[in-house]
């Protein structure tokens, strides 16, 4: 008697979570399908309380302001003048306070695997016609580079997407962090190779920046690329509040820390555009100083 | 009397002429996979036959095969972040699906050998207990004969002392060398040198490969011969056979008789190259010939060979008798087709 009251109680412990996973996966996917539609002020309010991020660059009116003064001038004269041209350039290219406008939220871990397909379809800009394609040109490319795509409207930016490129004598030259819904609690890759023609056949658009290692050496990209290929094979991080995580990682975390890992304690070559936060969006990749823009498909 | 005649010489010569075009008509499949949709190109007639959407835009298709009646499909992916796990059997107009074969998630290209076989490859996403997946699937019973696991992702398949081996690209690094794995018995060569790359191809027992830009000083830009020993199962006698200047990349495409076709490609859209080796391994002769921009993938049809470029609508024809090629553009459409298939030779 006491064997099978053990037994059903087991049972229907395993039932009662059983139930609320299901139940909480369910109001994880209405959540996320609710939560763009909501007013400005409500989505705050809703998605703070439920541990969502809004990501802002609340210090910053320029990408200028980006640049850290002290290292700004430490700099030798050249590279200043470097860093305040690209800043100007992107400036030119996607003014900032356009920039700054742009919607960015890091949904929680939890509600993260059902906010990872969230876009709005056909959504045309200068910057893509909506037709999933783009001619990036990824002759220029360089071991170490950064890889960023657009392709609509995403719920953490304007750029969708990171990923670095490795280059090698194999068909597979570029690394990524790809999630997949139906990866979610499936234990396989997370960061992996994709060749060239994913990253021109599946966006609208695709930029290829180069990061500034200084002071040390630019011997440091093609060691950023390969930290990238060491992690091969582990999984895809939902945690996109927690950077960090050297054991899963995602997109722009695996790029940033390819750069972050490998530098010097006393020079660390941060790619982060916020660096203190514990998150690195791929439009926090763009925004750096450190990175600049080498070609794009616009 | 005599206008009848003539009437019927006409016909006879119309009749001459309409089957000499019938029984010469080449037709060539032209996947386009960043547009998502495949041509059928007549060769002779210089036309384009039939256009077919191959899947949805968000989705992803990488590779067609053609079949007796119909087409196997290669979805990659469904949608963003959903991969494909089944392959489909269109009909012969692309208007209904026949068949759908379940496959390991994420399938890729399809390397078709022997009389009815093609091997499913799939991206990184098929990794699972440490191997790579890839099957063989039966073109004419359209059922998967066999699932294999390989160390690394399968780039091609060659054909080896009489059996068919597939050749594995070290995508992780594990293997320090390329893996040549036999389809029937699973056994393995090892070109046991990391400098060398997987784009490699056999000929009379014979390895050759190519090393693209990115690779070592010494090994860069330039193809290989490798001898094999039969006794250790290793292949380490590499010799450099021919180091290309400029331009540089060259990627084998692929075989036609004795010569090794080799297309010059960063695989890149913008920036691409237009040219293309012959490469004679009897008498380590090469012919240079202009080709489209891109050159990424190739077929052989009798003494022809079809090239297709990745930087715009283009195919390139080889005559390998007369070393020459000629430039087929079909539209200005960027990207260009990252698979060609012969339907009818």
């Amino acid at each position: 008697m006491k064997r099978l009251l053990v037994v059903l109680a087991v049972f229907s412990l395993v039932m009662v979570s059983f139930a609320k996973d299901i139940r909480d996966n369910e109001n994880s996917a209405d959540f996320v399908a609710k939560f763009f539609q909501l007013p400005e002020q409500q989505k705050e309010e809703i998605g703070t309380e439920r541990g969502w991020v809004k990501v802002d660059f609340v210090y910053a009116t320029n990408y200028e302001d980006l640049i850290p003064k002290e290292l700004l001038n430490k700099m030798p004269e050249e590279l200043r003048e470097e860093v305040l041209n690209s800043a100007m350039e992107k400036e030119a290219e996607f003014p900032f306070a356009e920039f700054k406008k742009v919607e960015r939220w890091i949904p929680s871990p939890s509600d993260m695997p059902f906010a990872l397909n969230y876009r709005i379809e056909n959504k045309n800009d200068k910057f893509g016609d909506g037709d999933g394609v783009n001619a990036c040109d990824f002759s220029v490319a360089k071991k170490g580079d950064v890889l960023l795509v657009h392709d609509g409207f995403v719920a953490w930016g304007w750029h969708a997407h990171a990923g670095i490129f490795y280059g090698g004598t194999g068909v597979y030259a570029t690394i990524e962090s790809n999630s997949n819904q139906s990866y979610f609690g499936d234990p396989r890759p997370g960061v992996h190779f994709e060749p060239i023609s994913h990253w021109n056949n599946d966006y609208d658009f695709c930029r290829i920046m180069r990061v500034r290692t200084w002071p040390l050496s630019t011997s440091y990209r093609a060691k950023a690329a390969e930290y990238a290929k060491k992690q091969l094979g582990k999984p895809y991080n939902f945690n996109w509040l927690w950077k960090w995580s050297t054991s899963k990682f995602y997109c722009s975390q695996l790029v940033w820390a390819g750069y972050y890992r490998t530098s010097k304690w006393y020079a660390r070559i941060n790619i982060d555009a916020n660096p203190a936060d514990t998150w690195v969006a791929p439009d926090e990749l763009y925004a750096s100083w450190r990175t600049y823009n080498v070609t794009s498909s616009w | 009397m005599f206008k009848k005649n003539i009437f019927a010489a006409a016909i006879l010569f119309a009749a001459v002429f309409l089957f000499s075009n019938l029984a010469n008509s080449q037709t060539l499949l032209l996947l386009n996979s960043g547009r998502d949709y495949c041509y059928i190109y007549s060769v002779n007639q210089k036309k384009i036959l039939a256009k077919y959407k191959v899947c949805e835009k968000k989705a992803s298709c990488t590779d067609i095969v053609p079949l007796k009646k119909g087409f196997l499909v290669i979805p990659h992916r469904l949608n963003i972040n959903v991969d494909a796990t089944e392959l489909y059997v269109y009909n012969s107009d692309f208007s209904k699906i026949i068949k759908k074969i379940p496959v390991e998630k994420s399938p890729y290209k399809a390397f078709v050998f022997g009389e009815n076989k093609a091997l499913i490859n799939h991206t990184f996403f098929s990794f699972e207990r440490m191997k790579f997946v890839a099957e063989i699937v039966n073109l004419n019973t359209l059922k998967i004969e066999k699932i294999m696991y390989f160390d690394g992702i399968p780039a091609g398949i060659i054909k080896l002392f009489g059996d068919y081996y597939a050749v594995i690209e070290d995508v992780r690094g594990v293997v320090k060398g390329t893996k040549l794995v036999n389809l029937k018995t699973e056994e393995f060569f090892l070109v046991n040198n990391p400098y060398l790359s997987s784009n490699v191809v056999a000929l009379n027992d014979i390895l050759y490969c190519a090393v693209n830009d990115y690779g070592e000083k010494d090994y860069a830009n330039a193809l290989f011969e490798i001898v094999p020993s039969m006794l250790s199962k290793v292949y380490s006698s590499v010799k450099k056979v021919y180091q290309f200047k400029n331009p540089k990349f060259p990627y084998i495409l692929g075989l036609a008789g004795n010569f090794i076709v080799i297309g010059f490609t960063n695989h890149s859209i913008k920036s691409n190259f237009n040219k293309i080796c012959l490469f004679d391994t009897k008498n380590k002769e090469t012919f240079f010939l202009q080709s489209c921009f891109g050159p990424e993938c190739m077929a052989v049809s009798k003494d022809k060979i079809f090239v297709a470029g990745l930087s715009s609508e283009c195919i390139t024809e080889i005559s390998v008798s007369e070393k020459k090629s000629k430039i087929i553009k079909i539209s200005d459409t960027i990207p260009g087709f990252s698979s060609i298939r012969i339907i009818k030779d």
